[in-house]
C-alpha cells in the first residue's frame, strides 16, 4: 500500500517537476512570470486528445506533434507580447498581465471547443496493460508517463549542462549584459527558452491527460499554482531544484491525502509554501534572488 | 437611473474599492496578492453579523473591515519582511489557505456558502466610500505621509537613510489595504446576495490585479479608471457576447504592449488637468490659438 502511494506520488511529482521547470526557466532567464503556461498545458493535453481520438496515431507521435506545436506557441507569445516590453524594465508587472490576457483567450477558446465539460481520452489508450508488483497495481500508462517525464528531465539536464546553447542559456540567466558582451545572441536564447518552457508545459499537459484519462478546459488554473509552488520550493531559476521539488510535492500531496485528512488536501501545499518563504526564502536550492538583479 | 445601469455601476464601484485595496500596499512597493482573501474575510464577517445576529449593515460592514485589518496586520507582521515576488507568492498562498479553511468549516457554510443575504448594498453608499478614499488620496498626495510612501516605493534604502520607518509604513499600508478589501467584501456579499469560498479565490485576485495594472498604479485615478473600464467593457460589447472573454484578453495584451505603465499615468493626469483648466478658466481660447 505504502509503496503504491510512493510510486503514485513520484508519477504525479514528475509531472509537477516538468511544470515547475517551465516556470523556473522563464523566471530564471527572462524574469517573466507567465500565467499562460497553465493554459499551454491544457492546450497540449487537448491537442493530444484530438490526435489520439480522431487520427489514431500512437502516443509517441502525438507527444512529438504536441511538443512542436506548443514550442511554436511559446515563441509566438514571446514575439507578440513579451518582446515589446523587454526594453522597458521598470514595468515588470506588465508582461504578467499580458500573460493573464493570453490565459483568458486560450481558456475561453478551449472552453468553446469542448463545450465547457471535461473530455475523456479513448479507453483503450489510457487503460493500458495492468500488472502487479507485490500488492501494488500499475498500468503501462503510468510507466510510460514516468518514463517520458524522467527522460525529458535527463535530456534537459544534458542540454543545459553540456551543450553550447545550454551553457549560453545559463550565462544569460546570470546577466543579459555580460552575456551579450561575450558574444551570445540574446534574442536567440530568449526564443529558445520561451520555446522550451512552453514545450515542457505542453508535454506535462499530455502526461496529465494520460494519467487522469480526462482533461477539463480549466486544468491550467490548478497547475499554475502547483508550478509556482514547485518553482518556489526549488528556488527561483534552479532547474535541478525544480526537478526535486516537483517530486517532493507529488509525494507530499499523495502521502498527506492518504495519511492525513483529505478535506485539507490543498492546505498542506500552501502551508509548506509559507514555511519555506518565512524560513528559507531562497528555496531548497536557490542562489539568486529573482528581482533587483543586475541588468 | 435604470435598474440595469444602477446594478452595473454598483459592481463597478465594488471593483474600484477592490482595486484600491491593491493600490494602497502597492504605493509602498508591496505586491500583495492576498486581497481576495481579505475581501472574503470581510464578506463573511459582515454577512454573519447581518444574517445571523441581525446587526445593522453599516456597523457590520465596518466590523468586516476591522476583522480583515486585524488579520492583515497580524499576517503582515510576519510576511512583510519579504519583498517582490516572494511577498506576492506568500500572500497568494495565504489567500488560498483562507479559502480552503473556509470551504471546510461547517459554521461558515462550507463549500456551499451562505445563501439568502438581504440586499443592503446601494450605489450611494459605495459612491460615498469611494469619495472618502479619493479625498484621502488627494489630501495625502502632497503631504508628509504621501511623500513618505512615494520615497519608499522609489527607493527603500534611501528612504530608510532619511529616517523613515519602512516596516511601520508597510504594515500601515497593508492594513489599510486589508480594511478596504474587507469593506468591499461586505458590499459584494450584500450585492450578489450569496457568498461561497470560490468567489474569493485566486481568480478574483487576478481580476483585481488586472484593474490596477490596466489603469496604472502610479496615480490614484489609475485603479479607478481600470476597474470602471474593465467592468463596463464586457457590458458594452454584449453584441460580441460569444467572444467577449477573448476580446477582453486581447484588450489586455494590446494595452500592455502600447502602454505598459497603464492607461493613466502622471502625464495623462497633467494633460487632463491642463485641459480642464483651459476650459473652465479661459473659455473660448481653445482652437483659436
Amino acid at each position: 500500500m505504502i509503496i503504491q502511494q510512493i510510486i503514485n506520488g513520484i508519477i504525479l511529482g514528475s509531472i509537477y517537476s516538468l511544470v515547475g521547470i517551465s516556470f523556473t526557466l522563464l523566471i530564471g532567464v527572462l524574469h517573466l512570470l507567465n500565467f499562460a503556461l497553465g493554459e499551454v498545458m491544457m492546450i497540449g493535453a487537448l491537442m493530444a486528445w484530438v490526435i489520439l481520438t480522431f487520427t489514431g496515431l500512437n502516443i509517441a507521435l502525438a507527444v512529438l506533434i504536441v511538443i512542436m506545436a506548443t514550442a511554436l506557441l511559446g515563441v509566438l507569445m514571446d514575439v507578440t507580447a513579451f518582446k515589446p516590453l523587454r526594453r522597458k524594465k521598470e514595468y515588470y508587472l506588465a508582461p504578467m498581465i499580458s500573460s493573464i490576457g493570453f490565459s483568458l483567450i486560450f481558456q475561453e477558446m478551449a472552453n468553446k471547443y469542448t463545450g465547457g465539460v471535461p473530455v475523456s481520452f479513448p479507453e483503450n489508450i489510457v487503460q493500458g496493460r495492468i500488472f502487479n508488483i507485490g500488492n501494488s497495481v500499475f498500468s503501462s500508462i503510468n510507466v510510460t508517463v514516468l518514463g517520458i517525464a524522467l527522460a525529458m528531465m535527463m535530456l534537459l539536464h544534458y542540454f543545459l549542462q553540456k551543450t553550447k546553447t545550454g551553457i549560453a542559456i545559463r550565462a544569460t540567466s546570470e546577466s543579459f549584459r555580460r552575456s551579450r558582451l561575450l558574444g551570445i545572441n540574446i534574442n536567440h536564447i530568449i526564443l529558445i527558452v520561451s520555446g522550451i518552457a512552453s514545450m515542457l508545459a505542453g508535454l506535462s499537459g499530455v502526461l496529465v491527460g494520460l494519467t487522469y484519462g480526462a482533461i477539463s478546459p480549466f486544468l491550467g488554473t490548478i497547475f499554475v499554482t502547483k508550478g509556482f509552488v514547485v518553482m518556489l520550493l526549488g528556488g527561483f531559476g534552479s532547474v535541478h531544484g525544480a526537478m526535486l521539488a516537483g517530486i517532493l510535492l507529488g509525494l507530499i500531496e499523495i502521502l498527506s491525502t492518504s495519511f492525513l485528512s483529505t478535506t485539507y488536501k490543498d492546505l498542506w501545499t500552501f502551508v509548506l509554501v509559507i514555511i519555506i518563504l518565512l524560513f528559507r526564502p531562497l528555496g531548497l536550492f536557490g542562489t539568486l534572488p529573482p528581482v533587483h538583479r543586475e541588468d | 437611473m435604470s435598474p440595469y445601469l444602477n446594478s452595473i455601476l454598483t459592481l463597478a464601484g465594488i471593483n474600484i474599492l477592490l482595486a484600491y485595496s491593491f493600490y494602497l500596499p502597492r504605493g509602498v512597493g508591496l505586491l500583495a496578492l492576498g486581497q481576495a482573501a481579505f475581501m472574503g474575510i470581510g464578506a463573511y464577517t459582515c454577512t454573519i453579523l447581518t444574517v445571523r445576529y441581525g446587526i445593522g449593515f453599516i456597523p457590520s460592514l465596518i466590523a468586516g473591515g476591522i476583522i480583515a485589518t486585524v488579520v492583515g496586520i497580524v499576517t503582515g507582521l510576519a510576511a512583510l519582511r519579504l519583498k517582490g515576488l516572494y511577498l506576492a507568492i506568500l500572500t497568494m498562498a495565504f489567500g488560498e489557505i483562507v479559502r480552503v479553511i473556509v470551504a471546510n468549516t461547517e459554521w461558515l457554510g462550507g463549500v456551499e456558502g451562505i445563501f439568502a443575504i438581504p440586499p443592503h448594498t446601494n450605489l450611494a453608499a459605495i459612491v460615498v466610500a469611494i469619495g472618502i478614499l479619493m479625498i484621502f488620496f488627494q489630501r495625502t498626495q502632497n503631504s508628509r505621509p504621501g511623500r513618505t510612501q512615494i520615497a519608499i516605493r522609489d527607493n527603500e534604502d534611501v528612504a530608510e537613510a532619511f529616517g523613515v520607518n519602512i516596516f511601520r509604513e508597510k504594515v500601515i499600508a497593508y492594513g489599510m489595504g486589508s480594511f478596504i478589501a474587507g469593506v468591499a467584501g461586505g458590499f459584494y456579499a450584500h450585492y450578489i446576495l450569496y457568498i461561497e469560498p470560490g468567489a474569493f479565490s485566486f481568480e478574483r485576485m487576478v481580476e483585481i490585479l488586472m484593474f490596477c495594472v490596466f489603469g496604472g498604479v502610479g496615480v490614484y485615478w489609475g485603479p479607478f479608471f481600470g476597474a470602471l473600464t474593465l467592468t463596463l467593457i464586457p457590458e458594452i460589447f454584449r453584441f460580441l457576447s460569444d467572444w467577449r472573454i477573448v476580446f477582453y484578453g486581447a484588450v489586455l495584451i494590446i494595452t500592455m504592449v502600447l502602454r505598459p505603465q497603464g492607461v493613466i499615468d502622471r502625464e495623462v493626469i497633467q494633460k487632463v488637468q491642463g485641459f480642464l483648466f483651459k476650459v473652465f478658466l479661459h473659455k473660448g481660447r481653445i482652437g483659436r490659438r
